[in-house]
């Protein structure tokens, strides 16, 4: 069987780069309006057996007769064996994925794309920052750090979603509080009955002091959110190659072939989508790039 | 809170980082303590309160109420953040949004009237208070185009 480690974009966990492995949802999580993290096992053991994946890589989800999405992994590198994703109804794949139920199969291939810089980060303040289902490829990271805890300093998490109800992995985190880690939360909107933050990811910096020399971001979400983040950080003098961003644009075939995520002179599924700042800048204001 | 160490309280306010020593005596000499219970109203939106407050630590809601649909919250201040401002702001005047503690808070007030004429009698005071000021305005006109644009509409921009 094909059991290759996760080397890079050509030779994926899951055998030949476009050929998807049958895999089955073992468990559905309903996480909020239109999003729900599935939880799925190769159905052949000497894939999942092989299957190793990074924080911030992705799969491709396949449904015969409907298509394929990227879809970041969602779950703790450390136990491939529970690969989870977490998947925001969109269009048409999405949909067809939120109407299955456990025991449905879907065909993956991956991993795919580069990963958050976590040994880079050794030694250093972490600010995660996260908006809507932006979370989702951060939160291995997050489960990388609950492991390593000591390798880094202060770690901060600061999370934004439209509505409460929108808020992704809640009940997780009073276990990521525990371990030192600061978490503060936002929504755009909210009735009386929210009793905490109100307003847009970016100004939760506003908060805060980074010590800019020994300080790493890595923000995903969406793009002109991340493009706020990145402007507070560099007003705090964060340097712009410790300033991470996962750029999840449009994917095809998810192996560098058919340009579909090409920015710049970069592939997103082969380079990306995790790019620091200094290698985006000349694009990433540019509208319509 | 002696004038000393609200001074020192405001020094640490990311705000007035910039702002030299006989510049914080002149704020702390204008400034008081203020601490909220959970839930109380602070200001109401159309009232003439004179006050705008940095606060220190808690959380205030800043709302406005839709007739029909009662009270939503618009933006919140924790830490280090500004509310209140349009008190300092002649054209303004009044207060633009109502205002109520989530949690216990404290903050510093910070006498308009007298703001404005500390202002007018040492124009570096002034011109620094304003910049000041003129950036939480305008960081929090950025941060309401954001929260209009819905950011985290599907297809729109994720
Ligand atoms: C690296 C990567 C990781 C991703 N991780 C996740 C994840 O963890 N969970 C998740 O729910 N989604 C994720 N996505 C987004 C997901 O791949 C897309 O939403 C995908 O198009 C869904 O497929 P679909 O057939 O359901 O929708 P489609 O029919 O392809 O698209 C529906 C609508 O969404 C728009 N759209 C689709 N993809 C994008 C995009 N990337 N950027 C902006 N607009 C888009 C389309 O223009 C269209 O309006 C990721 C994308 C990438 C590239
Ligand atoms: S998705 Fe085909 S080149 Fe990247």
């Amino acid at each position: 069987m094909n059991s290759t480690l996760a080397k890079g974009h050509w030779s994926p966990a899951t055998g030949h780069p476009m050929v998807p492995q049958p895999a089955v949802i073992t468990h559905v999580q309903p996480e909020a309006h239109g999003v729900m993290t599935y939880t799925l096992g190769f159905r052949d053991p000497a894939v999942g057996e092989a299957y190793r994946f990074h924080p911030g890589q992705f799969n491709m989800l396949y449904l015969p007769g409907i298509g394929e999405a990227a879809i970041s992994i969602s779950s703790d590198p450390a136990e491939p064996a529970a690969l989870r994703h977490t998947v925001r109804i969109a269009g048409n794949v999405t949909q067809a994925i939120s109407r299955m139920e456990a025991g449905g199969v879907i065909g993956v291939r991956g991993p795919y794309g580069n990963s958050w810089p976590v040994d880079r980060a050794v030694g250093n303040d972490l600010i995660i920052v996260a908006g809507g289902i932006g979370l989702a490829p951060l939160r291995p990271v997050i489960y990388h750090v609950l492991r390593h805890r000591a390798d880094y300093g202060k770690v901060t998490i600061l999370n934004g979603a439209r509505l409460p109800a929108d808020l992704l992995y809640p009940q997780e985190y009073d276990d990521w509080r525990s371990h030192d880690i600061e978490v503060v939360v936002t929504v755009d909107r909210a009735d009386e009955t929210w009793k905490g933050r109100v307003g847009v990811v970016p100004i939760l910096f506003y908060a805060l002091r980074p010590d800019p020399k020994r300080t790493t971001v890595f923000t995903c979400g969406p793009e002109i959110m991340m493009h706020f983040v990145v402007y507070e950080a560099l007003a705090r003098r964060v340097p712009k190659d410790r300033i991470y961003l996962s750029l999840e644009r449009n994917m095809k075939c998810a192996v560098a072939f058919c340009g579909r995520c090409q920015y710049g002179p970069t592939f997103l599924c082969k380079d990306g989508p995790v790019l620091s700042y200094d290698r985006i800048e000349p694009f990433f204001t540019v509208e319509e790039f | 809170m002696e004038p000393r160490s609200l001074a020192e309280v405001l020094r640490s306010a990311q705000l007035f980082w910039g702002l030299e020593p006989q510049h914080l005596e002149k704020l702390a000499a204008i400034a008081s303590e203020v601490t909220w219970t959970e839930g109380q109203v602070i200001f109401r939106e159309g009232e003439a309160d004179d006050r705008l407050y940095l606060v220190v630590e808690g959380l205030v809601a800043l709302e406005m109420y839709i007739p029909n649909r009662g009270r939503a919250t618009i933006l919140t201040a924790g830490p280090h953040e500004v509310f209140g401002w349009s008190a300092a702001v002649p054209v303004v005047g009044k207060k633009t949004a109502s205002a109520r503690s989530l949690q216990r808070t404290r903050a510093i007030a910070i006498d308009a009237g007298a703001l404005c004429a500390a202002c007018e009698q040492d124009h570096h005071l002034g011109y620094y208070v304003y910049r000041t000021l003129a950036d939480v305005i305008a960081s929090r006109l950025t941060a309401t185009r954001l929260q209009l644009l819905d950011v985290y509409a599907v297809g729109k921009g994720e």
